[in-house]
């Protein structure tokens, strides 16, 4: 697996195909997946539906940790409420028992709550967008806008880097850039042509 | 990855043959059966005179219910309001009508929450449905037969189920024993006059809306455009708008009214939830069935993925609203309202008590929760037949203990009857879905809904 933290990774090159159609984005990343090219990441400025499958990711572990979260506020509210209005000191309102239905709001209460600040909190964590993490550099100025990125390892064994530019152009890329990071914010970009 | 191709739709049409029809003749068949013993093994009166008896005693006020549910004495209560009816015994047929009652709500409510399915694809402007939208179609031809079930048990056992309509016969004025304040202030609505416009208007005019949008959908089949598709969006709106408030009404009359004196502002909508997730249980369980027998090529495992997060959020909504009505009423422990839960705490309901929530809610809720699950067609079956069972017995609940309180227990005649009504409703949706295509190929949303993704 290619590290993903490929700006903060020193002399690494890394080739990006800018693309304006998302649709030859889609069967272009597909393709060249299929080739067996690990693709680091994508950045698109809208949600792309079959984007995940075409470059190969797993699915995402969030799900475990919005179950694990959401146990957690279960039984924390619910020890909560056990600990306080049974056990230590029991407490009789309106000639209710002191642990029983009434619980309920709090149980389902407890469970969304931290399901809640779990998933924020797992999704910042999953992103390294936590405080003080760099912010990632922009590719392409119309990438947020209009043009969508994809970012593959230069020094790839499944397919040399003419191939691979070629690739990026019949499926419709505008530009095809490699980039060699020398540090953060610094790095030096070399515009690919096509070859054939 | 077929992004940005145009698929070809191809028309299916459905034969209803082989297996599923020979379940649902079964269905019918055994269904009636078991009907039939059972309608045979209920016991009948013992005295001849239990409906004159019942005329005479039934509002006096006699203190059978003495303690609530946490043991407070509520009988030698000052405060009562007003008389409880004595707990005595319907003559035994009530327990048949019961039973009708029970299905043939079950029904209405099924048929009209396929018609708001659709109708809610149109309005909220949806496509990845699209394919499916035969089967709700289909389903709502079936409208008809629970309307006129429903009526028809109004007409014949009102004065046994309902006891409001049996006290509206008494004529009673203020002063004279047994004149009953709540049941008199709310004879405004509660009339047998008003209560049969709407059981016969409501029906009506949700059966003209759905027949309507389904002729829309079928001459789309045919001539393609656009004008269909506006046209259904208005008419959709028209019928959801007219759907919020007739819904409520409905259940308000047929099931809210057998305890006449009780009242729950969240029963509506907790009605409307029964039948919404039986519904989308039954278009599940459609679609599966299509499916496994080649049919619906364009429905893929992301639309059945859909249906079953439809039924794990809306088991959620219903149990959502259960607890509501149920915690608020558990909690203030005000006699007039904690008689309703009462009475289903106890044995012979104490039972289905549990069952209704181990099914509605404890099964789809664990076994629903993980993606594979909602993907797998062998677990959705499952899920969604106990919704279904779970759902009957909701309305059971909501029913049996206001109208025949202890006389009600399963039986044979409990069994057979939703068999029947299982078959029958098997058999007629399908025919119905057999004559006209399975697919909208014309519909505007039929590609999107051919290439639906729900992501990872």
């Amino acid at each position: 697996m290619i590290d993903k933290n490929l700006y903060l990774d020193r002399n690494k090159t890394v080739i990006f195909g800018i693309f304006e159609n998302p649709d030859s984005f889609l069967e272009t990343v597909g393709k060249v997946h299929s080739k067996g090219v690990d693709i680091i990441d994508c950045y698109t400025p809208f949600p792309i539906h079959g984007i995940e499958k075409a470059m190969g990711l797993k699915r995402s572990l969030l799900p475990i940790g919005a179950f694990i979260s959401g146990s957690l506020g279960f039984i924390g509210a619910g020890s909560l409420q056990y600990y306080t209005m049974t056990y230590d000191w029991p407490i009789i309102i309106g000639n209710k028992p002191s642990f029983g239905v009434s619980f309920v709001p709090v149980w389902f209460e407890g469970t969304i709550l931290f399901t809640a600040f779990g998933l924020a909190l797992l999704f910042f964590i999953r992103n390294k967008m936590l405080h003080g993490k760099m912010p990632s550099e922009r590719v392409d100025m119309r990438q947020t806008d209009d043009r969508m990125v994809v970012a593959i390892a230069s020094d790839n064994p499944a397919i040399n880097k003419s191939e691979l530019t070629d690739m990026l152009f019949n499926g419709g890329a505008v530009e095809v850039k490699e980039r060699t990071n020398h540090g953060y914010e610094d790095f030096t970009d070399v515009n690919l042509t096509r070859n054939n | 990855m077929s992004h940005g191709h145009e698929l070809h739709i191809h028309q299916e049409n459905y034969q209803f043959k082989g297996k599923a029809k020979t379940l649902s003749l079964a269905l019918l068949i055994i269904g009636l059966a078991f009907s039939i013993i059972g309608i045979f093994t209920i016991p009948r009166d013992t005295h001849h005179d239990a409906h004159d008896t019942a005329a005479k005693h039934e509002v006096s006020n006699h203190k059978t219910i003495e303690k609530n549910i946490h043991g407070v004495d509520v009988a030698h209560s000052d405060e009562q309001l007003y008389p409880i009816p004595v707990e005595h015994a319907k003559p035994w047929y009530t327990r048949i009508y019961m039973n009708l009652l029970i299905n043939g709500y079950f029904l209405l409510l099924i048929a009209v929450c396929g018609i708001f399915f659709f109708a809610l694809q149109y309005i909220a402007n949806a496509g990845w449905a699209s394919s499916l939208l035969r089967i709700p179609q289909a389903m709502s031809t079936i409208l008809p037969i629970g309307a006129i079930i429903v009526l028809a048990v109004f007409l014949l056992a009102g004065q046994d189920i309902y006891h409001w309509v049996h006290y509206e016969h008494l004529h009673l004025v203020k002063g004279q024993e047994g004149y009953d304040p709540i049941l008199a202030d709310k004879s405004w609505f509660l009339n047998t006059k008003l209560i049969l416009i709407f059981l016969i208007s409501i029906p009506l005019v949700w059966f003209l809306f759905g027949k309507y949008l389904r002729n829309l959908s079928i001459k789309e089949d045919a001539e393609g455009g656009l004008t269909f598709f506006k046209k259904s969006i208005r008419v959709s709106a028209a019928f959801t708008l007219f759907f919020g408030f007739s819904i409520s009404i409905l259940s308000w009359i047929v099931t809210m009214s057998v305890d006449a004196h009780w009242y729950s502002t969240i029963f509506s909508i907790y009605n409307f939830a029964t039948g919404w997730v039986s519904a989308i249980a039954i278009i599940t369980l459609f679609v599966l069935y299509l499916k496994r027998n080649g049919y619906l090529e364009i429905v893929s495992d992301e639309h059945i993925h859909d249906l079953g997060k439809f039924m794990f959020a809306f088991s959620i909504f219903w149990t959502y609203l259960w607890v509501s009505q149920f915690l608020l009423i558990w909690y203030a422990n005000i006699p007039e309202e904690s008689i309703y839960y009462y009475k289903r705490w106890e044995m012979p309901f104490k039972i289905n008590w549990f069952l209704n929530l181990g099914l509605n809610f404890l099964i789809p809720f664990l076994v629903l929760m993980t993606r594979n699950n909602k993907r797998n067609p062998q677990i959705l079956t499952f899920v969604a037949l106990c919704i279904l069972v779970g759902h009957w017995n909701d309305i059971y609940l909501m029913l049996m203990p206001g109208a025949i309180d202890k006389q009600a227990t399963i039986g044979f005649l409990e069994i057979g009857m939703p068999l029947f009504f299982a078959g029958l409703f098997m058999y007629w949706v399908l025919t119905a879905l057999s004559k006209k295509g399975l697919i909208p190929v014309k519909h505007p949303y039929i590609q999107e809904s051919a290439h639906h993704d729900v992501g990872v």
